[in-house]
């Protein structure tokens, strides 16, 4: 776990987090900023933000960036550089990712996945947008990773964006303590719940745990009122069986106050970022993204048990057709 | 209101928009060749004053036009034979020129006379010398360094002499036409003691005033008679009926005042055909279209004479009209009344809905305030969310203070309209020198790092202010900057001032000064001072390369010291060669504008500032004002092929940022950060407007949902103080398309500088500039 201090005061609680997004516009209502928080318990095969599991900072390494300039070799005291005949070559077995080339990096190639911050630092830079969550009914959301896992930098985070009166969304993979959730649950305004399959066996094989944890807090969450809207990554050849859609709506049918069901379309740009985290790829089979008639045939089947289900981009508030397109799973 | 998503326009309608769509210039009626030769000639020929001549010339070019009434059209006039330069010289040896000299009524006698006196008239003061020079003297060589073109110019630009950039008193000449006006000056000439001191002068532009007048009568009548002749050969009942309407309207307007809604279009549209002859179409514009004609509109309405359909297709029609010579005539819908309350109606609706209907128009800004009405903000978005870079939306918010605070009173800066792309003007009531002088800040900003010393010519351009290595620390090296920007900017409104003298004496503008307060009362005419508000507006140019290029010197030469201030020195001038480490470390290891940093996005706000205060200072021969317009047009190419490499790690030549903008691929915090970053600037103190191109990814305002959420961000960035946004909603990859494939993808329209286009008239470096500009996604 990254480093946290107890204490109420935002300016000394610190999480690590690997990027601020502003303008998000599909992770909860309106126009909102996405927090992403580092660090993942699960191991989703198609995971499209892989930066997000590691709860440590990263080094990412982009050769086709690089200009060989040559500083980062002269900078590292741990060899990790190496020019190898074909170019810059990165050895991570002897980085220690102390940074230290990445300031010297005006290329770009070089980057540190994951920064410490404080509540205060993240809390500032979500507040600038605030005229724009005003006009939208927007505000902020925390994504990851997960972010339950850094419990005591996101409830600080989530009170200390209620004080100033922000809409909260968490977008979470449901695993987690039950405890995490109920410290959490009266600041958030909506939860952006995964179900990643509702078949147990598959879900272990294919995010390395068991689904029973993250249903049994999803009912629980469900039974205490919270506002919950359940999102499913369809990914084809890994959980876009009839069993799971037929799971879903038997999950819908029972959970009848959930707000909605988003199912989101895979997309490959996952895949993309192992390369430069020096993650190996974990696919043996490569799925492309559904098409529009399988995902408007989830919806539409859906959409009989729960009168909110729709495909990613379309927010049921402003609308009740959807719009098929793709988007990111997390 | 929620509109119909379907482009519902009667088959007349798509008839007429086929009509001008493929308009190969055999359309317009046709002219005989020399007609405004002999018009000049005529005009002349009563050895008139200036101002007479060019009244008189307007009259005799009425007479002259070859006019026609196309099938279908219930709107009627053409533009005249436009009298725009170039005019060739005739030569009175050429059988063609005296063959069609005598078709106009000359005898062979009087042909190398007109030959003569036209090229007389015309040459001295067009060709051979400068009106500039005729009026003022030829400038001093040293008092206009920096001007022209290439690495020793570019660091401003000046006109100073005011035309084609209007918006007139339509509301007036729709109450009581040209006999109205006539009447008024009439009744001044017979009225004012001729032995009053400046009677001789007030009677010089009253007597043009009168011919102008009779020209717009005229125009009338002529296209009432055609009309009346063509309906007596009519082929069948219905075409005789639209023909003896039009003869009807035009036996009324614009010589009277318009009665009904149909003949107040009929009068504007006349007007502006008249505003056009004379001084070109360009950027003459319309104005406040929905509150010009609602009283008119209202009144029809309510006595059953028209239904709402109705006004939609008379819309549609003069959009037709206005696009057979389409440049950049303005239409401005919405904002506040001379009362400061929302003024809004149904034909602020109407012509949005008409503009969406024939999916051509492309000058159209709709004007909000925090009062807006919301249906009228998203209806605004559902057009923008098309992709045609329409409207584009100015705040009253900004602007009305803006203009204020520069000497408007407030009723009539309640009632600003922008003209042409985004110049702002006070309707029939100013000569507001449109993009009168330009100043780019980035030379000023190159000049200072280099002693005043264009770096690669060698030449002292400005004044001694030291090189970046003898500056101690920022604030010295600032002042070195501002001093530039003062040398310049003084040169740019002597020129100014040089222009507002010259047109004075050379370049009246009877027809405009009839339909501008106060010109009639004051018997002067609006380039001798007639106008109530006379100003010029200046463009800063290259604000964020400026403001990106300071933070970076600040940061990482004075502060970090993470590169020598001789080492920077050296990397220009070489333009990066071999030091492409230092160039990456200047765009990335200091803050960019356009993504909400507040240190840079307030230095880039002191740029602005400080030539505000600078230009406030200013005043023209006629004690106009300088109002700053943060606004580039498309100088920031050229402006920016002149200028070296700069600290912001920019390349020499490239192209400076549009407007305010951020530098192109530079915002890369997504569109709430850039719209954060440019409230930053002082838009209410920008009395000349500024402007914004933002480019969004059409993903982003797919749907209802999309164009909901663009309305969103539209309302939260004015709530915050963004004075004006043009949108651009085009992906990447269709803009690549379109650039390979321009026959088939080329006819998206892009948000260009202040107007629309088609991306395929666009020229390759401009093509390149548009899509190196950041998409926002997500």
């Amino acid at each position: 776990m990254p480093t946290e201090r107890s204490g109420r005061n935002p300016d000394t609680i610190r999480g690590r987090i690997f990027d601020i997004q502003r303008f998000s516009i599909h992770d909860g209502p309106g126009i909102r900023t996405t927090v992403f928080l580092k660090g993942c318990p699960l191991r989703c095969l198609w995971c499209h933000n892989p930066e997000g599991i590691d709860p440590k900072t990263q080094l990412s390494f982009l050769p086709d960036k690089c200009i060989g300039c040559g500083v980062c070799f002269k900078l590292c005291e741990h060899g990790a550089h190496v020019m190898a005949p074909d170019g810059h070559r990165l050895d991570r077995a002897c980085c220690v990712v102390c940074g230290a080339c990445v300031t010297r990096c005006y290329a770009g190639a070089l980057e540190l996945v994951g920064r410490e911050v404080t509540v205060g630092e993240v809390l500032q830079e979500v507040l600038a947008d605030r005229p724009f969550y005003e006009t939208s009914g927007g505000g902020m959301t925390l994504s990851g990773g997960e972010p339950l896992m850094q419990i005591d930098f996101t409830d600080a985070l989530l009170s200390a964006a209620k004080t100033h009166g922000l809409h909260c969304c968490i977008e979470t993979s449901g695993y987690a303590n039950w405890a995490s959730f109920r410290r959490v649950m009266p600041k958030v305004d909506l939860f952006l719940y995964d179900v990643k399959d509702t078949n147990s066996r598959r879900h272990k094989a294919n995010t390395g745990v068991s689904n029973e944890k993250i249903l049994a807090n999803l009912r629980r969450l469900h039974d205490a009122g919270a506002k919950v809207r359940i999102r499913v990554p369809l990914i084809p050849l890994y959980n876009d069986h009839q069993d799971n859609l037929r799971g879903l709506a038997a999950l819908a049918d029972s959970l009848p106050r959930i707000e909605g069901l988003e199912i989101i379309s895979y997309n490959q740009l996952g895949s993309g970022k192992l390369g430069r985290l020096g993650l190996p790829e974990v696919m043996d089979r490569k799925p492309q993204p559904p098409d529009d008639k399988v995902l408007s045939m989830w919806v539409s089947l859906l959409r009989k048990h729960n009168v909110n289900a729709t495909s990613f981009y379309e927010w049921p508030r402003s609308s009740p057709t959807s719009i098929l397109t793709t988007s990111t799973p997390r | 209101m929620t509109v119909t998503p379907t482009n519902a326009i009667s088959p007349r309608i798509e008839a007429l928009r086929a009509e001008v769509m493929r308009d190969d210039g055999a359309i317009g009626p046709p002219q005989a060749p020399c007609v405004l030769d002999v018009a000049l000639w005529r005009a002349m020929g009563t050895r008139r004053s200036r101002v007479q001549v060019r009244a008189a010339f307007l009259l005799e070019q009425v007479r002259l036009a070859g006019i026609q009434i196309r099938p279908n059209w219930r709107l009627a006039g053409d533009h005249l034979p436009l009298a725009v330069a170039p005019w060739p010289t005739l030569d009175p040896s050429d059988p063609k020129v005296v063959a069609a000299l005598r078709q106009l009524g000359l005898s062979d006698a009087e042909t190398p006379e007109l030959c003569r006196e036209v090229h007389q008239w015309l040459n001295p003061a067009w060709h051979q010398r400068s009106p500039q020079s005729y009026a003022v003297g030829e400038i001093d060589a040293e008092d206009c360094l920096g001007r022209g073109q290439g690495e020793d110019g570019s660091a401003y630009l000046a006109i100073g002499w005011a035309e084609n950039h209007s918006i007139r008193d339509y509301t007036k000449l729709l109450r009581i036409g040209f006999a109205g006006l006539r009447h008024d000056v009439q009744r001044r000439l017979d009225e004012t003691d001729i032995a009053e001191a400046d009677y001789a002068q007030k009677q010089n532009f009253w007597k043009a005033a009168i011919s102008v007048c009779e020209a717009g009568i005229l125009l009338g009548r002529r296209y009432a008679e055609l009309a009346r002749q063509m309906a007596q050969h009519a082929e069948d009942v219905e075409d005789q009926a639209r023909l003896e309407q039009i003869a009807r309207m035009c036996e009324r307007v614009p010589a009277e005042g318009a009665r009904s809604f149909a003949e107040a279009v009929q009068a504007l549209w006349f007007g502006h055909i008249l505003t056009c002859g004379v001084d070109g179409i360009n950027a003459n514009s319309l104005g406040r279209l929905d509150q010009i004609l609602y009283p008119y509109y209202q009144a029809d309405v309510a006595a059953g004479r028209l239904s709402r359909q109705e006004a939609v297709e008379i819309m549609e029609e003069l959009a037709c009209k206005l696009y057979r010579h389409y440049d950049v005539q303005a239409i401005t819908l919405g904002g506040q009344d001379r009362q400061g309350r929302d003024a809004v109606n149904d034909l602020s609706h109407i012509i949005l809905e008409a503009t969406r209907n024939v999916e051509f128009v492309r000058d159209v800004s709709v004007r909000l305030h925090h009062d807006s009405p919301p249906e009228f903000v998203d209806l605004a978005a559902e057009l923008i969310a098309r992709g045609g870079g329409i409207p584009f939306l100015f705040n009253d918010d900004c602007f009305i203070p803006a203009l204020h605070d520069h000497g408007i009173d407030l009723a009539d800066a309640r009632d600003y309209a922008p003209i042409g792309c985004i110049e702002l003007t006070i309707p029939g009531k100013a000569n507001p020198h449109a993009v009168s002088g330009w100043l780019n800040a980035a030379k000023c900003l190159e000049l200072s790092l280099f002693d005043g010393r264009a770096p690669r010519s060698g030449t002292q351009l400005g004044p001694r202010t030291g090189l970046l290595t003898e500056h101690a620390g920022f604030e010295d090296f600032y002042a070195a900057y501002l001093r530039q920007v003062d040398c310049f900017s003084r040169r740019m409104v002597h020129e100014c001032n040089r222009g507002e003298l010259a047109q004075r004496e050379y370049g009246p503008q009877p027809l405009w000064s009839v339909l501008t307060d106060d010109c009639i009362a004051r018997g002067r005419d609006i380039t001798d001072g007639g106008a109530v508000y006379n100003y010029h507006s200046i463009c800063l140019v290259g604000v964020p390369n400026t403001a990106d290029s300071l933070m970076a010197v600040k940061r990482l030469v004075f502060e970090n010291r993470a590169v020598s201030a001789a080492d920077l020195l050296e990397a220009l001038r070489d333009n990066f060669d071999g030091r492409e480490a230092l160039r990456l470390m200047l765009l990335r290891q200091a803050p960019k504008y356009g993504n909400d940093q507040a240190e840079v996005d307030q230095i880039a706000a002191r740029v602005c500032e400080d030539f505000i205060a600078l230009m406030d200072t200013m005043r023209s021969p006629l004690g106009g004002r300088f109002f700053v317009h943060l606004f580039s047009f498309l100088l920031n190419l050229p402006f920016g092929k002149s200028v070296g490499a700069t600290p912001d790690g920019r390349k020499a030549g490239d192209p400076l940022a549009y407007s305010l903008s951020a530098h192109q691929g530079r915002d890369e915090k997504g569109v709430t950060a850039m719209l954060n970053s440019l409230a930053r600037m002082p838009h209410s103190r920008a009395a000349g407007a500024s402007a914004a191109i933002v480019e969004l990814d059409p993903a982003v305002v797919e749907g209802p949902a999309g164009v909901k959420r663009l309305a969103e961000l539209i309302r939260a960035a004015f709530a915050m103080g963004v004075g004006q946004l043009q949108w651009n909603i085009t992906t990447v990859e269709r803009l690549r398309q379109a650039q390979q494939d321009p026959e088939r993808y080329g006819n998206i329209a892009v948000r260009v500088a202040g107007f629309s286009q088609m991306f395929r008239l666009i020229p390759k470096d401009l093509q390149d500039h548009i899509i190196a500009r950041t998409k926002h996604k997500r």
